[in-house]
């Protein structure tokens, strides 16, 4: 069990205020927050990286605040991986090991089990980006590790290594029994990845739920943004397309692109005005009214650009909400 | 077109030095190279520059490390500041190093003579005028290197266990040891030719440029040719093996 307690920093302008947590052993935290937020900042204090003013992280009931990195039982992935060129995989992955006493993973067992045995020899210049998310991955992973953490692992690569990262990351979770803090842009790979998630806005922790309470409770627009709402439109507009009722608090509604339904009686008309395709799946852009919605569905859906469509939306899946 | 053009540039700039071993006779070279004061003169040049580079990277080192991290703030202020000995010229140097280490001006120098170092007449002011008018090549070098290695390296290499020092020494130096040879070729190449600091400072022992320019003051030019061409083949012979064992970007 990881748990932070009242977390202050500051670093420059930039200041981190009493952040607070825990996570149980095993589950999987996802931190979500803008650029500059201060997500690295919170992950490097917890892997002992940057030092923080006040507050306590403990581990197992352990308080391992003053501890240094490499006795902290924790494993941190850098965005950008951070592999050593001048060293081989394998140099790579013993790297953890060279300055500590305890015993780590079999290098074999490791790299057997991330499937980059054959590449132990190799420079990294000479791995596809999804092996050297694997390489890193197993360096993390080597010195069996309590709690990985992983900043922005999915947002330099491309879309068939993404989907690569994204299984090998659930595959980690799953074989290695330890929890995983990751931190995205993405919605969801949040979602995808997470059993619990936090946002960070301007070093405040402002949410921190299972995942299923903070998807269905966008409170303000800002946090709507965050989550993955794409369809936000003031609410005089909205009552235009779909009248509402009850709405005295709130100023804009928000609906997730998937919770639009294509739907032959449906109250809402509009017309199709582009379509972007995606391996999985795509997004249309429908005009109705003085709106455009965006609504992502599967990539078998029969949907021509410039056609007409009628689509439903269930009233719960509308979410009213506040200015932020 | 441009590569004409740049082979043509070129050659402007090599060809007085390829040149110049046409106005020497293998006779005169051979009498030189048998000279004792001229292979005198050789070995102070060579070992003084040596010693020099060595020195320069104890201090360029850090130094480069300091500024690529920002650690030494402001750094364009500090990076112009240390460049100034590059700049002056160089018989400006040889004053500046008299005056700071001679024991007749300063009590640096009084403390050093009375600890039995000397600087005029000796090889330790030879090498310290190398030393103060190379040093901004090696600084300078160290700091690009250094700066071509990502920080985000360190910090992994820190966040896995590495002291700062272990960081440095397993991860830092290493990528940016290509850079640190290149400086130290191009500040062994500098002092090995310096002539104005080296001549204010430390008459004696001389060193080549020192017995070059003696040579042309009392003899005239042809008699400093053959002493020019065996400095400038060695010290060619030298920089080109250097540069190949670093590598093709030394």
């Amino acid at each position: 069990m990881l748990e932070v307690r009242n977390i202050s920093a500051t670093f420059g302008n930039f200041s981190l205020k009493e952040i607070s947590f825990s996570l149980a052993e095993g589950k999987h935290l996802a931190i979500i927050g803008p650029t500059g937020a201060g997500k690295t900042s919170l992950m490097e204090i917890i892997a002992g990286v940057r030092k923080h003013k006040e507050g306590e992280i403990l581990l197992d009931g352990k308080d391992i605040s003053s501890l240094p990195p490499h006795k902290r039982n924790i494993s941190m992935l850098y965005q950008h991986l951070s592999l050593f060129p001048h060293y081989t995989v394998k140099g790579n992955i013993v790297y953890p090991l060279r300055w500590r006493k305890e015993k780590g993973m079999s290098i074999h067992d490791v790299a057997r089990n991330l499937g980059i045995e054959h590449l132990l020899d190799r420079r990294i210049h000479e791995l596809s980006g999804g092996e050297k998310q694997r390489v890193a991955l197993a360096r993390a992973l080597v010195t069996k590790p309590k709690i990985l953490m992983l900043d922005e692992p999915l947002s330099a690569i491309d879309m068939v290594t993404k989907e690569q990262v994204i299984t090998t990351i659930k595959h980690i979770q799953d074989t290695f029994h330890l929890s995983t803090i990751l931190i995205t842009h993405s919605p969801e790979e949040a979602y995808t990845l997470a059993d619990y998630i936090a946002i960070i806005k301007n070093g405040k922790l402002v949410k921190y739920d299972i995942k299923e309470n903070v998807w269905k409770n966008p409170e303000d627009i800002w946090f709507a943004q965050m989550i993955g709402i794409k369809n936000i439109f003031p609410i005089e507009i909205w009552n235009h397309i779909y009248p509402l009722v009850n709405t005295s608090d709130y100023t804009h509604v928000g609906i997730y692109p998937g919770d639009i339904k294509k739907d032959e009686t449906g109250l809402i008309k509009g017309q199709i005005i582009e379509i972007v395709k995606y391996p999985h799946h795509m997004e249309v852009l429908i005009k109705t009214g003085n709106i455009t919605l965006i609504w992502q569905t599967s990539n078998q859906e029969d949907v021509k650009k410039g056609g007409n469509i009628s689509i439903s939306i269930s009233p719960e899946n509308i979410y009213l909400l506040k200015e932020g | 077109m441009l590569r004409f053009f740049a082979t043509l540039l070129a050659f402007i700039i090599l060809l007085p030095f390829l040149g110049l071993s046409i106005y020497t006779t293998p006779s005169e070279l051979w009498h030189a190279l048998t000279n004792p004061d001229v292979l005198d003169a050789l070995k102070n040049s060579f070992l003084g520059a040596t010693y020099a580079t060595l020195f320069a990277a104890i201090f360029a080192i850090p130094l480069g490390y300091a500024l690529a991290r920002d650690v030494l703030k402001p750094r364009k202020l500090w990076l112009t500041l240390l460049n100034i000995p590059a700049m002056v010229p160089h018989s400006v140097g040889g004053v500046v190093i008299l005056l700071t280490f001679s024991p007749k001006y300063s009590p640096i120098g009084k403390f050093f003579a009375d600890h039995g170092f000397y600087i005029t007449g000796t090889m330790l002011g030879v090498v310290l005028a190398m030393w103060i008018v190379s040093v901004p090549y090696f600084i300078n070098a160290a700091y690009d290197a250094f700066k071509s290695v990502p920080h985000g390296l360190e910090k992994a290499a820190m966040s896995m266990g590495a002291s700062p020092l272990m960081a440095f020494w397993t991860i830092t130096l290493p990528l940016g040891l290509r850079g640190l040879i290149t400086g130290a070729i191009q500040t062994w190449a500098r002092a090995v030719s310096e002539f104005g600091a080296v001549v204010m400072v430390s008459y004696y022992p001389k060193t080549a440029p020192v017995m070059v320019y003696e040579l042309f003051n009392n003899f005239g030019l042809k008699k400093s040719i053959p002493v020019a061409v065996i400095t400038m083949t060695m010290s060619a012979v030298i920089f080109i093996t250097i540069r190949l064992w670093g590598g093709k970007d030394a």
